[in-house]
């Protein structure tokens, strides 16, 4: 059941301005998440609530072009299969003994911590899609 | 307001009322709040607060506990999210007009 | 019992789940019966969160080379409150999307009118 949807000049002027300011923030919040504190859950969960503001302002039709079914379960099916063959890797060389080359770098730059990093950034995505998805699927029943 | 008092709402207020009298009376031998000598600090804080910096690299202790020492645990939080998206597009999703299904085919 | 004063976290944690817990029982509508659960999922993590806490000392993120077990306090519930958020937005999206199934098919969200419906519809 679709509600009619009239132009909300308010609404449609403050969206325009702020949402590029909010996926900055889900950015930065996801990539530091080993300096300060944050990390993947609560910027994958920004970077969610941006689309959904997106969505809610306009036309979810805007939304399809860029980010369809298909781009859904790709990204969440690669994003979880890189998840289990990195730890999986990093658990097989800590068992047999085998030196596992990842760098550790110096505490204090972004480039640093070893996996930590890439796994991040695989969960923010995760949590991402998955907030807007059951968004879109409540409203209309369709991603 | 058109509730009616019958037995079962009588027993579920007295069962709830049981359940919490006993969960309070165990909370009263709990030891004090914000004391540094509980039981709950142990060896397990100490060495993840001493050796953490310099077996994983990163500042943020939780994010290095949840990520390098306990990473199993994310992962099976990665997958109980996935089969619940997974279970609601199986309920709710109704392809759109002009695609045919494909049971309707055969 | 003057400890239940001194703990008043953990005593506003149990009387939560104790009115989520009612809610769960007593409501016949199927909404108020999830709100119920989300906020017995609530106190728990209260609960959790504050079994860390040591009077005096700094949140677990390390300052200027400062690495010593009684500067910070302990990291471990934090972690298992991160999990526990999970498994709760999880749950309520599939209990929703399941009352809305019931509803299309019923037309009705309390749950007296669906079990004798279902029963007049097998006869």
């Amino acid at each position: 059941m679709k509600k009619i949807i009239g132009d909300d000049e308010i609404l449609n002027t403050i969206t325009e301005i702020i949402t590029p300011f909010i996926f900055v923030l889900g950015i930065y919040i996801i990539l530091n998440g080993h300096i300060s504190p944050g990390g993947g859950f609560s910027g994958g969960t920004v970077l969610g609530a941006g689309l959904i503001l997106y969505g809610e302002a306009f036309n979810i039709h805007e939304i399809r072009k860029l980010f369809d079914f298909n781009i859904f379960t790709k990204a969440i099916s690669f994003s979880l299969l890189f998840y289990g063959c990195a730890k999986g890797y990093s658990f097989i060389t800590g068992a047999a003994n085998i030196d596992s080359n990842i760098p550790l770098g110096t505490p204090g730059k972004i480039l640093s911590g070893g996996l930590i990093l890439p796994l991040n950034i695989a969960i923010g995505i995760i949590v991402a899609c998955i907030i807007y998805g059951l968004y879109a699927l409540f409203y209309e029943g369709d991603i | 307001m058109n509730k009616k008092i019958n037995l079962y709402s009588v027993f579920s207020v007295i069962c709830t009322i049981g359940i919490i009298g006993i969960l309070l009376m165990t909370v009263s031998y709990l030891p004090e709040f914000g004391c540094p000598k509980n039981p709950s600090i142990n060896e397990v804080t100490e060495r993840y607060i001493e050796k953490g910096v310099e077996e994983t690299g990163a500042i943020n202790i939780v994010a290095g506990m949840i990520l390098d020492y306990r990473a199993f645990d994310t992962f099976g939080e990665a997958v109980m999210l996935f089969t619940a998206t997974i279970g609601v597009v199986a309920l709710m999703r109704k392809p759109k007009v002009g695609e045919i299904d494909e049971k309707d085919n055969r | 019992m003057k400890n239940l004063f001194i703990n008043y976290y953990e005593t506003t944690s149990i009387i939560l789940f104790g009115i989520g817990f009612s809610m769960l029982l007593l409501n016949k509508n199927l909404i108020k019966k999830i709100i119920g659960m989300n906020i017995m999922d609530v106190s728990i993590f209260l609960f959790l969160a504050s079994k860390g806490y040591i009077i005096g000392r700094n949140a677990p993120i390390i300052e200027e080379g400062i690495i010593d077990a009684n500067y910070y306090i302990n990291p471990v519930p934090s972690g298992l409150v991160l999990t526990g958020i999970v498994v709760a937005v999880s749950m309520t999206a599939f209990a929703l999307a399941m009352t809305q199934k019931l509803y299309n098919y019923y037309g009705t969200l309390d749950i007296d009118e669906i079990i004798l419906k279902k029963k007049g519809v097998e006869k």
